[in-house]
């Protein structure tokens, strides 16, 4: 589905360049779920900012379903924003002076739906278990509950992609649960799951770990089998909340 | 994205943040508001100036003192009037002037007019019978005095509509007695109403014979004539009385150089037309001066958008994260500057409505404010015009943010 060939990134001039990723070789497969770990300040958030296209690579090349980005232009790389990826930040990012439903239906309307808007919106904020909270400003909700929102944003335009950047490093263990527990179901409805994350326990739910320091990757395989995610999620605490559909 | 989302996501950019909206907003009402009032102000002088011409009657030329003398020294306020009763007398003779009625020579004064405890202070005229033929007044009762009356200097007055009503609210006032200038005038007749002129009230004044006004109201003034009426045939012949004035008047004041000429003689059209070039400078003066106050509130909107698009970047950014382009905020800033304009012009016009209407009321010396389509569609059209150029450039520096710079700066 992606694929990143010798792909870097340099920041700053060109007199002191501040190097954050180099020579990065990597292939993500459609319906796979990764983990990228590794210290703070690894560069683990710039591939990811990479991947998702919110950033272009200095050298090397990044192919998205078979395109390179750097042909894009920016409205094509917005479409495949739009479209095919759905972020899930560690702050949430969501817009704090819009309703949770303004929030949600936001790729909708940059998309140009119109008329299934509502039924898609209602959807995944039932989904997350926020459609009591609606019309509440975004700015008022906690820290778990404005990422069960942030998720539902990044679901509504069905995209295949999810990228989550520390997803569960700014909400309490109960949330990070649930949330981890979203993102599970969403791999087993095939959607391809890019994690970055410098917690190991939360890394070992995903299928394969990639393991990035300096600016470089060190592949550590698979750390647990699929089939083991039940187990792994049976050591942390049960969720306290309802199912989800 | 659809247009229609596109307003409404512009609209919720402003409403969410209404009280930056409204700082935004209030230089640009301020602006129009006073273009507005301004323009309205000019239009009124202007439109009176006009009217109190075309107030004058038909077919006139008319006769002023002006000009340089014959020593090429501009005469001032004050001085002596270049016209005399010869030159009237002169104007008057067929032999003269062949394609003229009569001529009308006149001269006045702001006095009051006291009859017992009634005092109303009016514009006295002093003038000869043809008067009210030539400036289209017509006797509601009582006399027009006549030849005998200018010889003899009677003192006879004619009151106008409103200075009948208020020196005489109770009586009739023909026969009645006034008091101007501490002499006393026998009313013989009274004008028929003629209304207002633009704001000129055309009722507010009193006729005598213009050798009684010499003699009685003015004495010692030399017999000065202010302006001197001829009223042509037909609206055709007035060009042809122009010339013949202007040859007779040339001759009684032994002058060779038309250059040198000691009055003025103008066409009712010249005047109108005149009157109608100093009220549209006037205009447009204090439209720029406007139109200045509206620009200072563009560039008042364009700092603080400026300033918006800063505190805004992480809003920018999740926008540009979640699939918006570069066209889409370029797109939803410049909307957003457009309704700010367009709310700014509706409340500026509001406001400035209002406030026209206000200095009509409270300044009673001006003309009262005529608000026109044109002032409002220029102060609208400038307004919308700053508007979106003062949104342009912060609009562009909102697209340019790169998605991820922005994600990063919250």
């Amino acid at each position: 589905m992606i694929e990143l060939a010798s792909v870097g990134r340099t920041y700053g001039s060109a007199s002191a360049p501040v190097t954050a990723l180099r020579d990065v070789n990597l292939v993500i497969q459609r319906g796979e779920f990764m983990a990228i770990v590794g210290p703070s300040g690894s560069g683990k958030s710039t591939l990811l900012n990479l991947i998702g296209c919110l950033d272009q690579p200095t050298s090397g090349r990044l192919l998205f379903l078979g395109e390179d980005t750097s042909t894009l232009n920016d409205t094509k790389l917005s479409r495949i924003r739009n479209r095919s990826i759905g972020f899930v930040f560690q702050m949430f990012n969501l817009v704090p002076e819009l309703t949770v439903y303004e929030n949600i239906e936001l790729p909708l309307v940059y998309a140009g739906v119109t008329r299934e808007r509502r039924a898609l919106t209602t959807k995944v904020l039932e989904r997350v278990g926020m459609d009591h909270r609606a019309d509440h400003p975004a700015s008022l909700l906690s820290g778990g509950e404005q990422q069960r929102v942030a998720i539902a944003r990044a679901l509504v335009n069905d995209p295949a992609l999810i990228l989550a950047d520390e997803p569960t490093g700014s909400i309490d263990p109960d949330s990070a649960e649930q949330v981890m527990e979203l993102l599970g179901e969403l791999h087993d409805q095939a959607r391809t799951i890019v994690l970055v994350t410098h917690n190991m326990s939360v890394a070992a739910v995903a299928q394969r770990v990639v393991r990035i320091e300096s600016g470089t990757i060190n592949e550590i395989g698979a750390a647990v089998r699929p089939d083991d995610r039940a187990a792994a999620a049976a050591v942390m605490p049960a969720p306290d909340w309802t199912p989800l559909r | 994205m659809k247009l229609r989302d596109a307003m409404l996501v512009a609209f919720r950019g402003l409403t969410r943040h209404w009280v930056r909206a409204t700082l935004n907003v209030l230089g640009i009402v301020a602006g129009v508001a006073s273009v507005i009032m301004l323009v309205s102000v000019a239009h009124a002088v202007s439109s009176t100036a006009k009217a109190s011409v075309e107030g004058l009657g038909a077919n006139l030329v008319v006769v002023t003192p002006s000009g340089p003398s014959s020593s090429g020294i501009q005469r001032g306020i004050g001085g002596t009037s270049s016209l005399t009763r010869s030159d009237a007398d002169a104007l008057s003779n067929p032999a003269n002037v062949p394609d003229a009625v009569q001529a009308v020579p006149s001269a006045g004064v702001n006095e009051n007019v006291v009859a017992g405890s009634h005092v109303w202070q009016t514009d006295v005229l002093g003038s000869t019978p043809g008067f009210g033929a030539a400036r289209g007044y017509t006797l509601s009762q009582g006399l027009q005095f006549g030849p005998a009356a200018i010889n003899a200097a009677q003192p006879v007055v004619i009151l106008g509509q409103t200075v009948a009503r208020e020196v005489f609210p109770t009586v009739n006032p023909i026969g009645q007695t006034v008091l101007i200038n501490t002499q006393q005038f026998k009313v013989i007749g009274e004008y028929a109403p003629r209304g207002y002129s633009g704001t000129l009230n055309q009722d507010d004044l009193v006729v005598m014979p213009i050798t009684t006004l010499w003699d009685e109201v003015l004495p010692g003034n030399l017999s000065q004539i202010q302006q001197i009426l001829v009223q042509a045939t037909s609206p055709s012949t007035t060009s042809n009385v122009a010339a013949e004035v202007t040859n007779t008047l040339l001759r009684q004041h032994q002058i060779t150089d038309p250059a040198l000429a000691d009055f003025t003689v103008q066409t009712q059209q010249d005047l109108v037309a005149s009157a109608e070039r100093v009220g549209t400078v006037m205009q447009w003066m204090l439209g720029a001066v406007a139109v200045i106050a509206l620009l200072t509130g563009g560039i008042g909107i364009m700092s603080l958008m400026l300033a918006t698009v800063g505190e805004r970047a992480y809003e920018i950014g999740v926008r540009r994260a979640v699939g918006a382009s570069r066209e889409d905020i370029l797109g939803q800033f410049l909307i957003e500057a457009l309704l700010l304009a367009v709310l700014g012009a509706i409340a500026g016009i509001a406001l400035g409505y209002g406030g026209a209407t206000f200095m009509g009321d409270v300044l009673t010396d001006l003309p009262a404010p005529v608000i026109t389509g044109f002032a409002i569609l220029i102060a609208a059209a400038v307004a919308l015009v700053i508007g979106v150029g003062a949104g342009l450039y912060p609009a562009v520096r909102a697209s340019l943010l790169q998605p991820v710079e922005a994600v990063r700066r919250q």
